[in-house]
């Protein structure tokens, strides 16, 4: 029972980061991968304001989410939009998120040193008592926050109409194109949304394990995995994978010790893509001919 | 006889053999030696200084060890990733089985050392199948994650694995009595790794040769008919299949081939390096190997070479640590970027500057300077002494190349299909259907939007298989048979939008067509026998006058992507022609056409039919139906609605409301 | 960062204020290093020094970096002695390390060889460095299995204590009143080294360890862990975790999980990256042994005088003063020799070199011999244990012989 529950609770950070490779493969096809320094740069943004004590908790957290939100854009439309014009077999964007990430690292290592730094915005200490098993607050509240955050993208996409816009663009670029939307635009604004929750992530994970350039690259195979698990074009899919695969290996972790716990994890990414290759909760798309 | 325009179809019907300077050097067998001299060449001069074992040169040659390495991934993950498009990330996974298993081998399992390195190889030959086998559904980042998967539990195994030393590296003192492997002996030479000052460092010269063979052969590969099938396995797996490449066992074979090149690079590490730690293959090491692949110029023969070089130098060089240095002098010391961070930016850098990759895109420019050449003088390149001779028999054995042979066999009917059925869950896309085809018939294929001619074709070339009733071709049962078996059998297809390898050049997509494209064996596309020349000669010359057929000689040279449209259709046509089918089926071929372009296209199918070619034409241009067609079949509902002739089944009550029922439209 | 020092920027530096340490590109003929004593009487040895410069790991070259800055002055003063430091950076890397240490051998022509820090890398080079023949210093890395005593003469020597030393030392503590133990070790060399020495401890002093667990660095919890010890009845805890922290993890998830174990020991590394990601109840119980004693006498002046000169923490104390102590030894050896480029008998002086000081008031008596290279011995009465205050600052709490009779 204490598994289960942290295995859940565990699940919700993978599936909010995982969030972050979900929205950007809908709308755009592409995955960043330099998410876990985004990760990183929220966390320090929002440390770097954490001394205006002018501002609440919740608007240092804005900040950073924007900051990352910003720079998410940038990249997108300056790294990722160059690099994917020769159609779907383009992976050009690979390297140049890969570079990115390379860039976003060493610069946050030689700007903020590499030990991790004490983190006290957002932060809630102690644990509390969930159906028998101490879970951490802090944790908690990232769990809690991937369900909302899903919650709200799945409402957002459905009832508003630029969700509506970012759903025609995923289905259909061209098409949107001549209707008048930018796929770009859409792309930057999907890239910001994106990041910015990887900032959240990051701001909230800090607190609990500090501020440090390599804090994002632990969480980044999980939740690749976790998204992949759950189906790359669902924005439900992440909860569900984040569930199962948090539940697994921390199940599998107490039952048979830690280092089978995320082996445990992968193993499930491989069943399910043999399996179902779109994911749990993903569509199909048709071969046209 | 052009279906495009005027101005091609008033193209000399025939080839001149307007003998030109040919570039040097022309002939195909002279390139590939001169490539493989400089292969073998820069291999040695790279080893040159290590020649004395000079204690300066050691490092340098380590440095060559690591770039070898580096290389032979590359080149192996280039064929998976450049050529069939399936980006893996699973590289350094067969790296570090190759590595240590070759260790393990040699110093727990006492094999001898060849031996062993071909029991690694073979190891991460059948892994990589396994995997293959696995992920064979999946394509971008869900095999991009499947296959990191693997490379990073290759990792943890390396990490807790006690048999492996763990993170006490391989071999060490508390296993071995010794933290590094003994040099290797083979054929009474003991190759002796970089490492220590006056010990001349033999294990090089086996190490820059192999990488001189693997960067050769995956040359012959990638030129090959069989290097053709990876990228119509990347362009679509439909597509491929319909080129009778049998698109499962390819995919595990280059999957298999990229796995023990990557095996390679760490039997090479293993070699040179004589200890293995596993922090060497972290994840950072597969995506090195991805990067060096895409920034070299992924797709390109040299570009996984010229990457890994290039990767392996930056990340070691002085020049870019000093750069770091100066920005802290000089701009902060605190923002300023280290090696790290400069790599990254020149990445960024190069995908601007050369958006193909390094070689890729100079790759382009250079095919760009000679097209604007070829153009303008008509090129000739050394193909027409070669020109008009008669296939081998062994090549094409079972198919002629005489284009007017198929009449010969006429009267009997070619394909017969009875009581054909498709059930998608409950809906009957097609129920009951027959059809018959004689040789030299032109039979069309018509009906409303939905009406399932489209899945009737898709039956008939085994992308479905019938729920019910049989599909005879020439006599034979093909009934279910997969897409590549029923296109051997002799049907081939053209698709309603143009399937084509856009980068690649008009001839060379006809070059596709050819059966060789699904039946070329692995070894023969890698060693490049002497008949492999001949058939290529072949090949050229049947697919100059193919493309002459079709009224495309003055594009040979082109790349496909930059023909208008309706000339993209005449070149599929001539792709279709090359496989030396007995039936074609044509998949809407007027759509997206000019007037004029359709009356050429109706030129061009009735040639084909004087040809002796049967053809199944999928239309929606009455016109162009009523010209052409010997039979029409009008379907309605998945269900035969008439048939006859055109006049009969154009005037047919039925098929005038079902049509006017379900307007007509240009495009489905 | 910011803290590590470049070539040019470090070659300006040393001009002004005669600071040893110079970037990499040095080359083979710089300044007047020739081993021997120049005209002031002062032998300049080229000392090769390889780290991770950049980077995630980099703490472990700074650590180098401030003994250098802080002390180089010093050693001249005393021994005669100045180091032209040429230094390559390993990006942590296995690879890059073989590569970087031979650049350092054969192309620098360096006289003796600092580092790497971290085990593994050690380990890829080791084979190397002992067939190159030049006097190997190792400050940093504690794995025993760095030093294999069947090549004679054995060039390394290591002034950090080992895995095998820690297990010694605290084993009879871990095990008392019949405690069960459990160990949780981080995925790396240091952490597989100190599981490898429990367990042949444990097994040589007829006791079990009843849990063992691993820790993946920058692990997001360790409750299944922790969660693992409970049930199986651990009350006696090690963590041998390189990472402060993912120590600072493991302490979490004790607190969250409720758990209480009698006995919860670490090593020195938790003086790093720990403090800042840990609440004062979740060190409260946690007490670390070493064979240092970091309050008073030698071990602190060399800390203070690093916080001083620097004007930085120390970036790993403990190796900062074991950084001190192998150039002390080294230093002392070259004077004895009076050439750095007789290998063997600067390598023979460092075996047998009588007394290392450390700081002003610190000494230690004849460490070394042929089978043994390291610079701390295994006597728990050497041994300091200490705990935390609410501050984090160190509580001196008795020798671990003390602590082991009254149990601290």
């Amino acid at each position: 029972m204490d598994a289960l529950v942290l295995g859940l609770v565990l699940g919700g950070l993978y599936a909010l980061l995982a969030q972050s490779f979900v929205l950007t493969f809908i709308t755009t096809k592409t995955l960043n991968f330099a998410v876990g320094e985004f990760v990183a740069l929220g966390a320090f943004v929002v440390l770097a304001v954490a001394g205006w004590s002018w501002l609440p908790d919740v608007g240092k957290l804005a900040v950073g989410v924007l900051v990352a939100a910003v720079v998410g854009a940038a990249a997108y439309r300056f790294l990722v939009v160059p690099f994917m014009t020769e159609g779907e077999h383009d992976v050009r964007w690979l390297l140049s998120t890969v570079a990115l990430s390379f860039v976003m690292l060493n610069l946050i290592t030689n700007v903020e040193g590499p030990s991790p730094q004490r983190s006290e915005t957002a932060r809630l200490s102690g644990a509390v008592d969930v159906l028998g098993a101490g879970v951490s607050k802090q944790q908690l509240l990232i769990a809690v926050l991937a369900v909302v955050v899903t919650v709200l993208l799945v409402v957002a996409s459905k009832k508003t109409s630029a969700g509506l816009v970012m759903r025609a663009v995923s289905q259909d670029p061209e098409t949107t194109s001549l209707m008048g939307v930018s796929p770009r635009l859409v792309g930057m604004v999907t890239y910001a949304v994106a990041m910015g929750i990887a900032a959240l992530t990051g701001t909230l994970y800090a607190a609990t394990v500090g501020a440090s350039p390599v804090m994002g690259a632990p969480l980044l195979v999980a939740s690749i995995a976790v998204a992949v698990v759950g189906g790359l074009s669902s924005l439900w899919g992440p909860l569900l994978g984040g569930a199962l695969y948090g539940v697994l290996s921390e199940v599998t972790s107490y039952e048979f010790g830690a280092i089978w716990g995320e082996t445990a994890g992968l193993l499930l990414v491989i069943v399910v893509l043999v399996w179902r290759p779109q994911g749990l909760l993903g569509r199909r798309t048709e071969v046209k001919l | 006889m052009s279906i495009l325009d005027q101005e091609s179809r008033s193209a000399p019907p025939t080839r001149e053999s307007s003998r030109r300077p040919a570039r040097w050097p022309a002939r195909p067998w002279a390139r590939d030696a001169l490539f493989a001299v400089a292969a073998l060449a820069v291999a040695f001069i790279a080893i040159l200084p290590g020649r004395d074992g000079a204690g300066p040169s050691i490092s340098l040659m380590q440095l060559v060890a690591s770039m070898a390495a580096m290389t032979v991934a590359a080149v192996g993950l280039n064929l998976l990733m450049g050529y069939a498009k399936l980006v893996s990330l699973g590289q350094g996974g067969f790296y570090a089985i190759g590595a240590y298993a070759t260790a393990w081998l040699v110093l727990d399992g006492g094999w001898h050392p060849l031996l062993a390195i071909a029991g690694a190889l073979a190891l991460c030959g059948a892994v990589g199948a396994v995997v293959a086998v696995a992920s064979m559904q999946l394509r971008g980042p869900q095999f991009s994650v499947i296959t990191l998967v693997l490379a990073i539990l290759v990792e943890r195994i390396l990490n807790e694995g006690a048999l492996f030393g763990r993170l006490a590296g391989y071999p060490n003192h508390a296993q071995h009595g010794t933290t590094g492997l003994p040099p290797i002996e083979v054929l009474g030479f003991t190759l002796e790794p970089p490492m220590i000052a006056n010990t001349v460092a033999t294990v090089m010269v086996p190490v820059v040769v192999v990488t001189a063979l693997v960067v050769i052969v995956s040359r012959n590969i990638a030129r090959s008919p069989w290097g053709s099938s990876l990228s119509a396995i990347g362009e679509s797996e439909m597509l491929a299949s319909h080129l009778g490449v049998d698109v499962f066992h390819r995919k595990v074979s280059v999957f298999v081939l990229a796995s023990v090149f990557g095996g390679l690079g760490g039997v090479i590490t293993t070699l040179c390096f004589a200890h293995l730690q596993p922090e060497t293959f972290d994840i950072f090491l597969t995506i090195t190997i991805v990067l060096a692949v895409v920034f070299g110029g992924s797709g390109t023969v040299l570009g996984p070479l010229v990457g890994a070089v290039g990767i392996v130098w930056l990340e070691q060089s002085d020049i870019l640590a000093q750069l770091g240095d100066l920005q802290q002098e000089y701009i902060s010391s605190q923002w300023y970027l280290s090696t790290p961070g400069l790599v990254g930016v020149l990445f960024v850098l190069t995908l601007f500057l050369m958006p193909k990759g390094i070689v890729g895109t100079i790759g382009a420019l250079v095919m760009g300077r000679r097209q604007r050449a070829d153009v303008a003088e008509d090129d000739g390149a050394g193909l027409q002494e070669t020109a008009g001779l008669p296939a081998t028999a062994e090549a094409v054995s079972d198919a002629s190349v005489d284009g007017a042979s198929p009449a010969g066999r006429a009267g009997e009917p070619l394909l017969v299909m009875r009581g054909v059925g498709k059930n998608f869950g409950g809906l009957k896309a097609v129920a009951d259907m027959d059809l018959t085809v004689g040789r030299g018939q032109i039979h069309a294929v018509i009906g409303p939007n939905g009406a399932g001619k489209s899945t009737l074709a898709n039956l008939l070339t085994g992308v479905y298989k019938p729920s019910s009733g049989s599909v005879r071709f020439e006599g034979r049962e093909i009934t279910g048979l997969a897409p590549h078996k029923v296109a051997r059998a002799g049907v081939a297809r053209t698709f309603q939008t143009p399937q084509l390898f856009h980068d690649a050049t008009v001839l060379d997509n006809v070059l596709a067509g050819f059966p060789d494209t699904g039946r070329t064996p692995l070894w023969a596309a890698a060693l490049k026998p002497p008949s492999r020349y001949r058939r290529d000669a072949e090949m050229r010359a049947e697919a100059e006058r193919l493309l002459n057929l079709v009224g495309l000689t003055e594009f040979t040279r082109l790349r496909a992507g930059e023909l208008p449209y309706g000339k993209q259709r005449a070149l599929e046509i001539a792709r279709a022609l090359a496989s030396q089918p007995e039936l074609i089926v044509l998949d809407e071929p007027a759509a997206g056409l000019l007037a004029t372009e359709t009356a050429g296209l109706g030129d061009l199918l009735l040639s084909l039919r004087a040809h002796g070619y049967a053809l199944i034409v999928v239309e929606h241009h009455m016109d162009l139906v009523a010209r052409i067609a010997d039979q029409v079949t009008c379907m309605d509902q998945g269900r035969l609605l008439s048939r006859g002739t055109p006049q009969q089944v154009l005037s047919d009550e039925g098929v005038v409301s079902a049509y006017l029922g379900k307007p007509m439209e240009e495009h489905s | 960062m910011g803290k590590l020092r470049s070539m040019h920027k470090a070659l300006g530096v040393a001009a002004a204020t005669a600071l040893a340490l110079t970037g990499c590109g040095g080359g083979a003929d710089a300044g007047g290093a020739t081993g021997s004593a120049g005209e002031d009487g002062v032998i300049t040895v080229k000392l090769g020094v390889v780290g991770p410069k950049t980077g995630p790991a980099s703490l472990y070259y700074e650590y180098m970096d401030q003994t250098f800055e802080t002390f180089s002055d010093d050693f001249e003063e005393k021994y005669d002695v100045r180091f032209e430091v040429i230094s390559e950076d390993d990006q942590a890397s296995p690879e890059e390390t073989a590569r970087a240490v031979s650049r350092l051998i054969n192309e620098k022509g360096v006289h003796a060889l600092m580092g790497p820090p971290l085990s593994g890398n050690s380990l890829q080079v080791a084979d190397v460095v002992q067939k190159s023949q030049l006097p190997w210093l190792l400050p940093g890395p504690n794995a025993d299995e760095i030093i294999n005593y069947d090549i004679q003469p054995n060039w390394a020597f290591m002034t950090n204590f080992t895995n095998q030393q820690i297990m010694a030392v605290l084993g009879e503590r871990l095990w008392a009143n019949g405690q069960k133990v459990g160990i949780v070790y981080s995925a790396d060399g240091f952490g597989q080294s100190n599981l490898q020495h429990l367990k042949s401890w444990a097994e040589e002093n007829g006791h079990e360890v009843t849990a063992e667990e691993t820790i993946q660095p920058g692990a997001s919890d360790a409750n299944a862990i922790i969660q693992r010890f409970k049930d199986s009845g651990v009350d006696s805890v090690f963590m041998g975790i390189t990472q402060g922290a993912d120590t600072a993890t493991v302490t979490r998830a004790i607190e969250q999980a409720g758990f209480e174990p009698k006995t919860i020991m670490t090593t020195g590394t938790i003086l790093t990256n720990y403090k800042d990601v840990a609440d004062p109840s979740q060190w409260e119980k946690i007490q670390i042994v070493d064979p240092r004693n970091f309050l008073e006498g030698g071990d602190s002046e060399v800390l203070a005088a690093v916080r001083e000169a620097t004007g930085e923490a120390p970036a790993i104390p403990t190796n900062n003063i074991s950084t001190y102590a192998i150039l002390d030894i080294y230093a002392q050896a070259v004077q004895e020799v009076g050439d750095a480029t007789d290998f063997e008998a600067v390598r023979q002086a460092i075996e047998d070199i009588e007394t290392v000081h450390i700081g002003d008031s610190l000494t230690i008596e004849n460490p070394f011999s042929e089978d043994d290279h390291v610079l701390y011995d295994d006597d728990p009465a050497k041994w300091h244990t200490y705990g935390f205050d609410e501050n984090f600052e160190l509580v001196h709490l008795g020798t671990a012989a003390e602590c082991l009779q009254k149990s601290c």
